[in-house]
């Protein structure tokens, strides 16, 4: 159920430090920290002789020493030192994971290491664009995955859950339009012509009257969402009195049932407004509360039901059922 | 318009009158003929509106496009003379239509 020869983000580079940070990748645990010398290590947090997680000890220097016994590995994995012997078996020796920082994340292979290409890092360049201003943050959520996914693939939810950020009555009234981008990306897009600007698009574009709006996601599996999003005055098609945004999802499974949501949002004007940065983050933030309430209530349910297949499909499933299928040929690659 | 007959599973005929640019699965829907769901309203993403078309009229039909049969596909339900019914567009040409609707479209 889970895509693993592919890059997924493990935490933001800030994250990472001198100080051992743990997370839960695609099922595994994972240890992270620096080097003297900065670069990132990642590394399974699990000692191999009786279990204990790594974290529970120490980073001496560049080694690892774990907190149970004092069994030390180096940050290719392999053990450097056991107590109270000489030989140190073959055997002893820990998985560690190919990273790669870039776009303000660290990227992690958890799959086949061999395979682990940093060309093959997703395009997340709005990040680290002069011609865009980013609000970052971070959710947790207790949901499998494809839940949030499937949420990002259809928008409509917008009218109804994010009223107060987001969302009016154009969005759900608005049909999509969905294709696929190379036999990779699934691309879902709506128009929402002379429509009310919601109160993000107040704060971010100035708006006092209607305008023309649009919204496409583009998915690739296993969980990368770019919502381009844009408004202009309405009937004017003047850019310049209106503002685009990218919206940046990047979804990595923690368990079977539970997910890290890293997001951004990118906005190409007043790009020098700090104020206007903490105004549109603590906007997303509010509206991504309101996600991981109805998210996780979800997965309760579906979880009594037994399944994690919605049980009747509308017009408006166009976009999710699409990246259900795009997921479930990536999977079937694999 | 063409007049359609909708078979049920266990045999019941019914025949109705539908006009033409409407689609085969609105010709069921609208006459409240038992078989066809609908689910997505006729957008093609559900795949509950599927039919087996009698074999003398498979080749008369608007051809099926990608879309429809990657629903098809997706639902595992590809099989000779099996058609998405909200993608069937009724013209004259289809007088005397006769499908076939499956016990369940589960």
């Amino acid at each position: 159920m889970f895509m693993t020869d592919c890059w997924q983000v493990a935490a933001y580079a800030s994250e990472v430090s001198r100080e051992f940070l743990t997370r839960m990748i695609t099922d595994v645990p994972v240890l992270l920290y620096r080097t003297e010398t900065g670069e990132v290590v990642a590394m399974q947090d699990r000692c191999p002789h009786r279990w204990a997680p790594l974290s529970l000890g120490k980073l001496d220097g560049d080694v690892v020493q774990c907190g149970y016994h004092g069994i030390r590995f180096g940050q290719d994995g392999g053990c450097v030192h056991v107590p109270g012997q000489a030989i140190i078996p073959k055997t002893a020796k820990v998985p560690v994971y190919p990273t790669v920082e870039r776009y303000s994340f660290v990227w992690i292979w958890m799959g086949d290491s061999d395979k682990a290409d940093p060309d093959l890092v997703p395009d997340f360049h709005w990040l680290d664009s002069a011609d865009w201003a980013c609000a970052e943050g971070y959710h947790f959520i207790d949901a499998d995955y494809r839940f949030i996914v499937d949420n990002l693939l259809d928008l409509s939810h917008e009218t109804y859950v994010h009223p107060e950020t987001i969302g009016n009555q154009a969005v759900a009234d608005s049909p999509v339009k969905v294709s696929v981008d190379e036999g990779r990306t699934v691309r879902v897009h709506r128009d929402m012509l002379g429509c009310a600007a919601p109160p993000q698009f107040v704060t971010l574009g100035g708006f006092t009257g209607p305008i023309d709006r649009w919204q496409t996601t583009l998915y690739t599996p296993p969980g990368f969402c770019v919502i381009e999003v844009g408004a202009v005055p309405a009937g004017t098609g003047d850019q310049s009195r209106g503002f685009e945004g990218r919206v940046l999802n990047l979804i990595t499974p923690a368990t079977a049932k539970s997910s890290h949501y890293f997001w951004a949002h990118a906005r190409n004007v007043r790009r020098d407004d700090a104020a206007l940065t903490d105004a549109i983050r603590d906007s997303i933030v509010e509206t991504f509360n309101q996600d991981k309430v109805v998210l996780e209530a979800q997965q309760i349910e579906a979880d009594r039901v037994g399944t994690v297949d919605p049980g009747i499909l509308f017009a408006i499933d166009a976009g999710p059922v699409q990246g259900r299928r795009m997921l479930q040929k990536a999977l079937e690659k694999a | 318009m063409a007049l359609i007959t909708y078979i049920a599973h266990d045999g019941t005929s019914c025949e109705v009158d539908v006009p033409s640019g409407h689609s085969v699965m609105e010709g069921a829907i609208q006459n409240s003929v038992d078989g066809i769901v609908a689910e997505c309203g006729g957008n093609c993403v559900c795949a509950t509106c599927s039919i087996m078309v009698a074999e003398a009229w498979r080749d008369r039909l608007p051809a099926m496009d990608e879309t429809e049969d990657a629903m098809l596909e997706m639902a595992d339900k590809q099989a000779p003379g099996i058609r998405l019914a909200c993608q069937i567009e009724v013209s004259d040409a289809l007088d005397g239509l006769v499908v076939h609707m499956p016990e369940s479209q589960n």
